[in-house]
């Protein structure tokens, strides 16, 4: 950690903090400051053009005339359920559609919330890093997710986050908490878009799964292409709860997506998977930590890069294993495919265990297309190029063919198409 | 399981003798007189001395690393004799006779019979105690092959020309930190130098012993192995039981130049400190290779002993076609600590590496696999594949596997996998069923986790490692 650059905290954060969670991380950030590429965990990440985009950056306008209902579905997708559009941070009840009433759904933001009663963590809560404090200090609203305990949600929730920037570059930190009650079911997707021009988005995500409850979260990072996309993921899982994670990162000139997940209750699982395609600049990173706090919880990641032209794509997935637990079962594995000679694959699997009763295994790989496929694709008379693209997609497809619903399913795959001029 | 884990923590360590010689120290702490008193105390040219000097200055600009994944109270570094030398009982010895009886006895005890070794099995041994070379077996037979084989201060009188050339060459002072200690402070070691084309007639071997009081160890090894030619090298430690912690810091320098094949290996047996983690060396070592066109270096480690080992034996991959190894067995039981593993760099084409690490933790014990593996633009065709596992005895110890990827090539192959698990209950339940004890199935579970590394082993010293690891895990492999 460094010292925050002076004038960063004056410029970015109100002066008077609005509520205790913000004073709290201007107090964290101002005793701590942002984290440096010497910081193990954004060893990859160009955290210094980050900082240097953040200083020049203003605090992002809160006009949002720009986005119509036609754009957010332009840029995000109708997923068929409610939807909560946030743009620069700030929630736009034109362009959202709040469902009316949902059975055991409670959808709103940050006035919303104030006339709920406080949840009683959120008073101990600390960031997890600098980011995440200057997300708390700047951040002007929140996308509050609340599902009822038992509540049974058919239809996808979406919350569409927009940074709609000016000429210059501009600074938003949305922030989005769910909380999942106890044996209830929902599917969240969370999309993180813009429109064209430089900005710096610092979004922090924070949900709560419930004892028993199931929770399906997709998060679409598609971003602009001179776009900056910080991203912090905490989840939180009870007994018995069953998550089901998949981060796309298609968008964006730099962007880092940070994943936490901590089991607080016995017998939960999490799947997660990741698909990121860094090309010609870009540079896409992922940081996973599954926390095996509580027994008997299982754990799988499934990370898969696709390297293009210039890209760096990098994963480091972290999995630790506390002591006194027993019965773990983690896996973890990540494949790249690196498809240029400039292009970029970094890796870090990472376990920690410090329990005996455990089954953890990893596996990485960093390689191109096999030739013996293209070989065989091409001796039954598919041209090379469109072989490459088969193959291609194919190594994708494990990733976007698990996506929920169909809607949000085809657009990943017309981005991915997009992406690799298919 | 839980009788095993309390046998496996209350095993003894069999080096823990120390004999009473008369030594000679240096004055406790560091600054530029120790520097060159130890330069003097060694009659060494004056640039040998500049060098040292000019590491020593690096190093206090350094501070020591925090990074790995091990936890020591602070090393006092003024509080440790840096010059430490069995003394003299007359002029130097000119042969294997000569050396001191006591000394002699001391590596009979060891296991290390220097006299028997040059009649029997065939291997040269280079015995370093304390901070000297206290004799060199096979030399004349070893000459006759143009292989020089002796201590580094010998070298450094006899070929000076050829240490100059080579010495930092791969480990350069600026390194880290504990390598610009060294390279100030270094005592002896062993060189060795093959020439074109020559396959080193026999296994070279250093013996290394720690036998004075609160003197930290940091010796120097050097091998150059010229065009077209190969060898073996072994290399062993022990030292004696003394309840504060002692620090080991050495550095190993391999040159092998186009076609060249250089095999080093290690039985590392420091003392580990007692069960509840008192005393024991702090091993910080710094081994790195450097591989020429169609070159090979192997590093093959058994890592039983210190209360922490932290190294990575290295190779850079410079020359086409070239190719690193790493075979590696990580055993911590007590309070020990390991943070191990090594570091790829593949610049040439076609360059291939292969990791295989097993560690085993044990009692309270933490074990850390910690590997990079990097890619660099230039090396087409470069090829890895890294398997680590780790077993784990006991619920209160932990494994860990911390490995770095980096690929800058599209042409490149890189595979890593890894596993972690303990004992398996199945495998115990049908070696008892078949009548073995917890005990013998324990071992041969153990045996058989590390075969695939200890194969890689030249054949004395896989008997040897065996042996070591029985006695390691001693109650746990019967």
């Amino acid at each position: 950690m460094t010292a925050t650059p002076a004038g960063l905290l004056d410029r970015l954060v109100p002066p008077s903090p609005p509520s205790p969670r913000a004073e709290r991380g201007r107090d964290w950030l101002a005793a701590h400051g942002l984290p440096t590429t010497r910081d193990e965990a954004w060893r990859y990440t160009p955290v210094d053009d980050i900082v240097g985009a953040l200083e020049a950056a203003a605090p992002a306008p809160a006009s949002t005339s720009q986005v119509s209902r036609s754009v957010v579905d332009a840029l995000a997708g109708d997923h068929g359920g409610p939807r909560l559009v946030f743009v620069n941070g700030v929630f736009e009840p034109r362009a959202s559609d709040a469902g009316g009433a949902v059975d055991g759904l409670w959808l709103g933001n940050r006035d919303g919330m104030r006339a709920r009663p406080p949840s009683p963590r959120a008073a101990e809560d600390q960031p997890a890093d600098g980011f995440q404090a200057l997300n708390w200090a700047a951040g002007r609203d929140v996308a509050a997710v609340l599902v009822e305990p038992g509540a049974q949600l058919d239809q996808p929730v979406h919350v569409v986050h927009i940074a709609a920037p000016g000429e210059d570059t501009t600074a938003n930190h949305p922030r989005t908490v769910v909380l999942a009650g106890p044996g209830s079911r929902v599917h969240l997707i969370e999309s993180y878009v813009g429109l064209p021009g430089p900005s710096v988005t610092n979004a922090s995500t924070r949900i709560v799964a419930g004892a028993g409850s199931t929770v399906t979260h997709h998060r679409v990072q598609d971003e602009a292409a001179a776009a900056i996309h910080v991203g912090r993921t905490a989840i939180d899982q009870g007994a018995r709860s069953t998550l089901r994670a998949t981060s796309i990162m298609t968008g964006g000139h730099i962007a880092r997506s940070a994943l936490a997940i901590g089991f607080d209750g016995t017998d939960a699982c999490a799947d997660i998977d990741g698909l990121y395609l860094p090309l010609g600049h870009q540079h896409h990173d992922n940081v996973v930590t599954v926390d095996h706090r509580a027994s008997h919880c299982a754990s799988t990641q499934r990370f898969t890069g696709i390297v293009d032209d210039h890209g760096r794509g990098s994963f480091s997935g972290h999995v630790l294993v506390r002591h006194g637990t027993t019965g773990t079962d983690a896996h973890q594995s990540n494949r790249n495919l690196v498809l240029a000679p400039t292009a970029q694959a970094d890796t870090r699997p990472w376990l920690e265990i410090l329990a005996d009763d455990v089954r953890c295994t990893h596996g990485a790989t960093v390689g191109r297309l096999d030739d013996d496929a293209l070989f065989y694709l091409r001796s039954r008379g598919i041209p090379l190029e469109q072989g490459r693209a088969m193959l291609v997609a194919g190594f994708a497809a494990e990733i976007i063919d698990a996506i929920t619903p169909a809607t949000l399913r085809d657009r990943v795959a017309a981005a991915f198409a997009a992406g690799r001029g298919g | 399981m839980s009788d095993v884990v309390d046998i496996l923590v209350e095993r003894e360590y069999a080096y823990g003798f120390h004999a009473d010689l008369e030594t000679e120290l240096a004055p406790k702490g560091l600054d530029e007189d120790v520097v060159r008193l130890i330069s003097a105390k060694k009659q060494e040219p004056a640039w040998l001395l500049e060098w040292r000097l000019a590491a020593f200055r690096h190093f206090l600009t350094l501070e020591e690393p925090t990074w790995p994944n091990v936890h020591h109270p602070p090393i006092d570094y003024q509080d440790m004799h840096y010059w430490a030398a069995p003394k003299p009982k007359g002029p130097a010895p000119k042969s294997l006779d000569e050396v001191d009886p006591q000394i002699r006895a001391e590596f009979d005890k060891l296991g290390i019979s220097l006299a028997e070794q040059e009649r029997l099995s065939g291997v040269a041994v280079d015995a370093v105690m304390d901070s000297i070379s206290v004799a060199t077996t096979f030399k004349a037979k070893l000459a006759e092959a143009g292989v020089i084989f002796c201590s580094f201060s010998e070298a450094v009188r006899e070929h000076p020309e050829l240490v100059r050339r080579y010495l930092g060459s791969v480990v350069p002072f600026r390194d880290n930190f504990f390598a610009a200690l060294n390279s100030a402070v270094f005592s002896d070691g062993s060189f060795c130098f093959i020439p074109a084309g020559v396959q080193c007639p026999m296994e070279l071997s250093t013996y290394f012993r720690i036998n004075a009081a609160e003197t930290g160890q940091f010796e120097r090894t050097l091998i150059v192995a010229e065009e077209g030619a190969s060898v073996s090298y072994l290399e062993g430690c022990t030292a004696p039981k003394r309840d504060e912690n002692q620090l080991h810091a050495a550095v190993v320098e391999l040159v092998a130049l186009d076609d060249a094949s250089i095999k080093y290996s290690t039985v590392q047996n420091w003392y580990p400190g007692d069960a509840d983690g008192k005393g024991g060396i702090f091993n910080f070592v710094t081994k790195r290779g450097r591989a020429g066109n169609r070159a090979t270096i192997s590093w093959t480690q058994v890592e039983t002993g210190s209360a922490i080992t932290w190294k990575y034996p290295s190779v850079i991959l410079q020359g086409d076609d070239s190719v690193g190894e790493f075979y590696s067995v990580a055993v911590t039981t007590h309070h020990q600590q390991a943070d191990t593993g090594t570091k790829m760099i593949h610049i040439g084409r076609n360059t291939t590496s292969t990791i295989l690490s097993k560690g085993i933790s044990a009692g309270h014990a933490q074990n850390t696999y910690r590997g990079l593996v990097k890619v660099l633009r230039s090396a087409t065709g470069a090829r890895n594949h890294t398997r680590c596992d780790s077993l784990l005895i006991g619920p209160d110890c932990g494994a860990h596997t911390f490995p770095y990827i980096e690929v800058k090539n599209d042409t490149a192959q890189v595979e890593h996998e890894a596993s972690t698990s303990k004992v398996s209950d199945d495998q115990l339940f049908y070696c008892r069923q078949r009548g073995l004890t917890e005990e013998d199935a324990t071992s041969m579970i153990v045996n058989g986790f590390c075969r695939e590394v200890f194969d890689e082993l030249p054949m004395e010293y896989a008997v040897e490692a065996q042996a070591l690891m029985r006695l390691t895990l001693e109650g746990a492999v019967g």
